[in-house]
């Protein structure tokens, strides 16, 4: 275990040292400059856009973040060669593959959840009252990150950092289109389709199923059957996309 | 290094010289123009990537400027359904956009056959809120003059889990009470513009109390016109003669900071003279 916490703090280390804790302060001054400027636009729906604007910020920036650092975590080690020095230690890949995970992991949380202190500050800056509710939406946003973390790191496992990206980013956008292709599928009347559909719908992650940023926004309480089966979801989708990551990694050969 | 940023200085003010220019050629009509080549609200909400809701803000944004922009201008508002349209597929509960999308539907557009659609939409996509039909049933009620629609809806309004006293007042109000008469029209306004948050349906009911208010006026002084000339045989020269007869004990205050006046016998507002 305390290789794992190594490798984490390492990781979680490293981040921070790419600056990514300043884009806190690009999410402030971009939340400042649209409270200041939307509320006679805005036609009386000033507080109603603030919310949506600053969820969904927050959201496009934890992803965005892990989408960067994350394509890049284990082929940085590959380039710099230090994996070399890391595998020759006593350390299961296993044990890499987790530790860099809960590394960047943890520091993407650090990042949403300061986004999301901030956009409650902003809140009562403006209207005098803190909306607490909206901070549910945290550990939502964290389990998106964490499936969109395993896909990177799966990708990392076997291709280059580039690849690695740009399937990060088809996965986010797939991931939300999931309930338009669901529609397709019941709706398509060629049947072979409708099984491909159905197929591609229930193996890829569905990301929309984290996506409760509107319902907060409107202080709609979320079904307690649906929280739980979409937390158990992506949980165990990150756990499958770490274990098989951690399958190819360890047939991998560092040459 | 100083001449590096010069250049980079002379460069940046090529470019925003060139946006300006490209800006100028621009005329409003053409921004919101583009409002017409707006996908349709399912293409939309697939592209969006979950964030549906802020583009909707956005959509709720242009369609600000569309309306301010044809108010001030041409009041053609021919693709205000459009973009509600759009709005309301891309963020469903966008309660206002359907509330004040519809007003503005009847009273700019004159397209009451829009707004009762837009309020269909609303009243499925939301079944528990009471503001749809209280909307779809005040619509009916004022400006298509359908009163037994109008008491349906109230009766829908009045039924919702959050209605408050007002829908249910309605409901009974029109059940029991007299139907169309310009009093009930301004309480009813009155109300909507106490219960009301947005700034924008507030501005249109005040409108509509001022007008109503100044119809109810000049039928009270058309009376009193009435009552003169068959007292002494023939109409008031002008309206302060209602004064000094003793008929009236002052002339009504107009509401919109205009004043009465009478010609041909009848009496006046200069406000709607003037508009």
């Amino acid at each position: 275990m305390h290789r794992v916490i190594a490798i984490f703090e390492n990781t979680f280390k490293e981040g921070l040292r790419q600056r990514i804790l300043s884009l806190l302060g690009i999410f402030a001054l971009l939340l400042i400059v649209v409270s200041v400027f939307l509320e006679p636009f805005a036609l009386g729906e000033a507080p109603k856009i603030m919310r949506d604007f600053g969820l969904a910020v927050t959201s496009l920036f934890g992803v965005l973040t892990t989408i960067i650092i994350g394509s890049a975590l284990i082929h940085r080690d590959i380039e710099k060669r230090t994996i070399y020095t890391v595998l020759a230690k006593p350390v299961r890949r296993g044990e890499v593959v987790l530790g860099k995970f809960l590394g960047l992991g943890a520091l993407i949380a650090l990042l949403v959840l300061a986004m999301l202190l901030i956009h409650q500050l902003i809140i009562f800056v403006q209207e005098g009252v803190f909306e607490p509710s909206l901070l549910i939406v945290f550990p939502f946003e964290l389990i998106e990150v964490s499936v969109i973390l395993g896909i990177l790191l799966l990708f990392s496992s076997f291709s280059s950092s580039t690849l690695t990206s740009i399937m990060g980013v088809i996965f986010f956008v797939t991931g939300h289109a999931m309930p338009d292709l669901k529609l397709f599928a019941e709706s398509t009347k060629v049947e072979a389709l409708k099984h491909v559909a159905y197929g591609f719908y229930y193996l890829l992650p569905n990301l929309s199923n984290f996506n409760f940023r509107t319902d907060l926004a409107y202080n709609i309480p979320l079904p307690a059957d649906q929280v739980i089966f979409s937390v158990c979801y992506g949980v165990i989708y990150t756990v499958f996309l770490l274990y098989v990551t951690t399958l190819i990694f360890e047939r991998r050969e560092f040459k | 290094m100083t001449k590096k940023i010069a250049i980079a200085c002379l460069i940046l003010v090529v470019l925003l010289s060139l946006a300006y220019r490209i800006d100028m050629r621009k005329t409003p009509h053409e921004l919101i123009g583009e409002l017409m080549y707006f996908p349709s609200g399912y293409a939309l909400r697939t592209l969006s990537v979950g964030y549906h809701a802020p583009l909707a803000d956005i959509v709720w944004l242009r369609f600000i400027q569309y309306y301010g922009e044809h108010r001030m201008t041409d009041a053609r508002f021919e693709l205000m359904y459009h973009i509600l349209d759009i709005l309301t597929t891309l963020d469903p509960r966008f309660l206002y956009s359907y509330t004040l999308g519809a007003l503005m539907l009847t009273h700019d557009a004159q397209r009451p056959d829009q707004a009762e659609a837009l309020l269909k939409k609303g009243m499925y996509s939301n079944p528990d809120e009471w503001r749809i039909p209280f909307t779809y049933g005040f619509i009916n009620y004022i400006f298509l003059k359908e009163y037994r629609v109008a008491q349906t809806y109230f009766r829908v309004a009045s039924t919702k889990p959050d209605a408050p006293d007002m829908a249910k007042r309605w409901y009974a109000f029109i059940t029991y009470l007299k139907l169309g008469d310009l009093k009930t029209s301004l309480a009813l306004w009155m109300d909507l513009y106490n219960n009301t948050e947005n700034p924008e349906e507030k501005e249109i009911a005040a409108i509509y109390i001022k007008k109503i208010k100044m119809q109810i006026d000049i039928d009270f002084l058309n009376r009193k016109i009435g009552e003169y000339a068959d007292a002494i045989g023939y109409p008031p020269a002008v309206i302060t003669d209602l004064v000094t007869s003793g008929l009236v004990e002052a002339i009504p205050e107009e509401p919109h900071g205009e004043s009465y006046y009478i010609r041909d016998g009848k009496a006046r507002s200069t406000w709607d003279r003037d508009n």
